[in-house]
């Protein structure tokens, strides 16, 4: 099955939709709790990138017995400096995002820590971060 | 220690009464950092302790099978926060102590169970 949601910018009241319906895909089709675990973890926190850093952008799920595959993609500014981003407590979060509770710098560091397969791709036309974990 | 328990300490009020109470409460966390929360949560039914004002510590509290989550140092949870929790079904609570001082007095109460 393919799923596909759009991403709104700096729209924090909907951040947390995609990674709630995963996880209740999974919970329903009775995927271990731990594996659900880090799949909310790493969806949200790439939910949560888009938002607070992108101009927009979607997300795309293709989901089957053996794996789910998750991209997401944006379309700009892009990430400077994918080394930096990669390090636990680096962020360029705004004031906005801050205050609400983001901006620890570890988004990256927690979505590469939570995936079975990571790979992030980025250039000032955007940014295509493609997580994939075995079920 | 249950969720409900927490009724019984003085110091902390519950803010969504109507929402079930009878979780374990399997650990504390104390932090306002959505993604550290996110990178450190290890077990479901943790009680959040926060000053984060925000929606998306709902979203998280859902996404980490969260126990509860208790508002510290006088923060009022919003309306929407309020709302958005009994959508979710996580109980919430708000104590005008810090989040390091209701640690303790958690503590102490469960020693005495």
């Amino acid at each position: 099955m393919t799923y596909t949601f759009e991403i709104l910018p700096m729209n924090l009241e909907q951040a947390g939709y995609i990674s709630s319906f995963v996880k209740r895909l999974l919970t329903d089709d009775h995927i271990s709790k731990m594996i659900v675990r880090r799949v909310s973890i790493a969806t949200y926190e790439a939910e949560i990138n888009v938002v607070i850093h992108s101009y927009g952008g979607k997300c795309v799920i293709d989901y089957n017995q053996k794996q789910l595959k998750i991209v997401f993609s944006d379309t700009g500014p892009g990430i400077k400096n994918i080394d930096a981003a990669m390090s636990e407590g680096f962020s360029t979060a705004s004031l906005y995002a801050r205050e609400n509770g983001f901006g620890a710098g570890m988004g990256l560091p927690n979505i590469r820590n939570s995936c079975d397969e990571f790979d992030i791709q980025s250039s000032d036309k955007g940014t295509i971060l493609t997580i994939i974990f075995n079920l | 220690m249950e969720v409900k328990d927490l009724l019984k300490i003085a110091k902390i009020r519950c803010i969504t009464p109507e929402i079930p109470l009878g979780k374990p409460i399997a650990n504390l966390y104390a932090s306002d950092l959505l993604s550290w929360v996110m990178g450190h949560v290890r077990e479901e039914n943790t009680v959040l302790l926060t000053i984060l004002n925000s929606v998306n510590i709902i979203a998280v509290a859902v996404l980490l099978d969260l126990a509860a989550v208790i508002f510290c140092d006088g923060v009022e949870p919003s309306e929407d926060v309020i709302a958005k929790a009994k959508m979710e079904k996580i109980p919430l609570f708000a104590t005008d102590s810090s989040s390091a001082q209701t640690v303790k007095v958690i503590d102490r109460y469960e020693s005495l169970l």
